[in-house]
């Protein structure tokens, strides 16, 4: 039995940093070259990154970074199946990080209430606002109690807090 | 009260209040259903005396006719900040907290005679047994009211997914009881939690918790896999 854990977030978020900062290997990467001016970084995600953790148990733990763009939301929902949990990661620095989330909260509307999910928020030094609390507080408006995080990704650290809430949720859930 | 202790003929406490909100009332429910270690006794939040605490928001105790003659304790409810001094064994501040509210309690149930009480109560049933309860989150707390918690995180996450009592959540957390029954008090606090009662066959096991109605698809995941992938990954369990 494979798990599967899914990193998802809008372009820049850092789902590769948080997945190199758990995988057992370097992360496959699809980068390729950005023509989208919109989107403020030389390359993005285009299909997929991917890592994983191999357990003694001989069970392989993998990593899915999705594509960010949301024209490419259908890659989402297939990555995201039989998912042990779903990792949100937020951008604070774009210009409406809220409505960032809702759009993930909306793509998987149907699945959040049964899914283990927790959100990241990045770069809340730099832009404090919206706090932790306001995503919160839009997350409860649609009946959920996800956890919700300040992360640098850079820092494993901030990295491992995200999965430690994701296996709370799946160990309660077992 | 600790349910351990509560399996025989467990004396009842009566709690009356006046002028109090409905949240200050629906708070202080939940912290009687926290079950805390602390208290001996059952207490219950009644409509009419003879009752052993008197919770009133006034600047006088209002005289319910009929009802009260000498409450044995009585305790004002004032709004934080709006009055000098700190909580006491006569003062509750809003937003009630539920150590303060334990503290009353456990030093009434010091100083008074629970047998007294009791016989003084007119036609109160036997005692049963509290009901457990399960708590649910149903928004994520605040940073800064996670971040003074050890463990906050995780306790944290656990009740997202689903109902657990503190025996329960201590069960799976690897957290101390007294600590899991501290946390969910502090959430109940913050009015973050939602409550449903425990049906009482096979609680307190984790071998027996009964599987959450979510993540049906890994139904069949082992807790062994997420421990394992816990300490390949360096996030440690705290164990007691």
């Amino acid at each position: 039995m494979d798990l599967k854990i899914v990193f998802t977030g809008t372009p820049g978020a850092g789902k590769t940093t948080a997945i190199a900062a758990l995988s057992d290997l370097a992360p496959i990467v699809t980068d390729v070259a950005n023509t989208d001016p919109g989107l403020g970084k030389a390359v993005t995600t285009v299909s997929m990154d991917y890592g994983h953790v191999d357990l003694d148990e001989g069970v392989r733990v993998r990593l899915f970074g999705t594509p960010g763009q949301q024209r490419f939301d259908f890659m989402w929902r297939i990555l995201v199946e039989q998912a042990l949990g779903l990792v949100i990661l937020i951008d604070n620095s774009r210009p409406d990080p809220l409505a960032d989330l809702r759009v993930y909260l909306d793509a998987f509307a149907d699945l959040l209430p049964r899914m283990n999910c927790v959100v990241g928020v990045g770069r809340t030094l730099e832009c404090p606002v919206p706090t932790p609390d306001d995503f919160a507080d839009l997350l409860a408006e649609r009946d959920l109690a996800a956890p919700v995080l300040a992360v640098d990704v850079r820092e494993r650290r901030d990295v491992l807090r995200l999965i430690d809430a994701i296996l709370s949720q799946a160990e309660a859930a077992a | 009260m600790g349910w351990a202790a509560s399996s025989g003929c467990v004396p009842r406490r009566r709690i009356l209040v006046a002028g109090l909100t409905e949240a200050d009332r629906r708070r202080l429910e939940v912290f009687l259903l926290v079950d805390s270690d602390r208290l001996r006794e059952d207490w219950r939040i009644v409509g009419e005396g003879p009752v052993d605490v008197y919770l009133y928001d006034a600047d006088e105790p209002p005289t319910i006719l009929g009802c009260v003659d000498r409450p044995p304790h009585q305790v004002r409810v004032v709004d934080a900040g709006r009055h000098p001094g700190s909580p006491d064994l006569a003062t509750l501040w809003r937003p009630l907290q539920y150590d303060d509210v334990v503290d009353i309690l456990a030093a009434v149930e010091q100083h008074t005679s629970a047998t007294a009480t009791t016989a003084a109560a007119p036609a109160i049933a036997p005692a049963a047994p509290p009901a457990p309860t399960r708590f649910r989150l149903r928004r994520w707390p605040g940073s800064g009211l996670l971040d003074a918690i050890p463990q906050g995180l995780r306790m944290a996450s656990f009740i997202t997914v689903r109902h657990l009592s503190a025996e329960e959540l201590s069960l799976l957390s690897g957290v101390a009881p007294d600590e899991c029954h501290r946390f969910l008090a502090t959430m109940t606090a913050n009015d973050l939690l939602r409550a449903e009662p425990v049906e009482q066959r096979g609680w307190g096991s984790a071998s027996v918790l009964p599987r959450a109605t979510k993540g049906t698809s890994l139904a069949g995941l082992d807790r062994r896999l997420l421990a394992s992938l816990r300490a390949k990954l360096g996030i440690e369990l705290k164990e007691h």
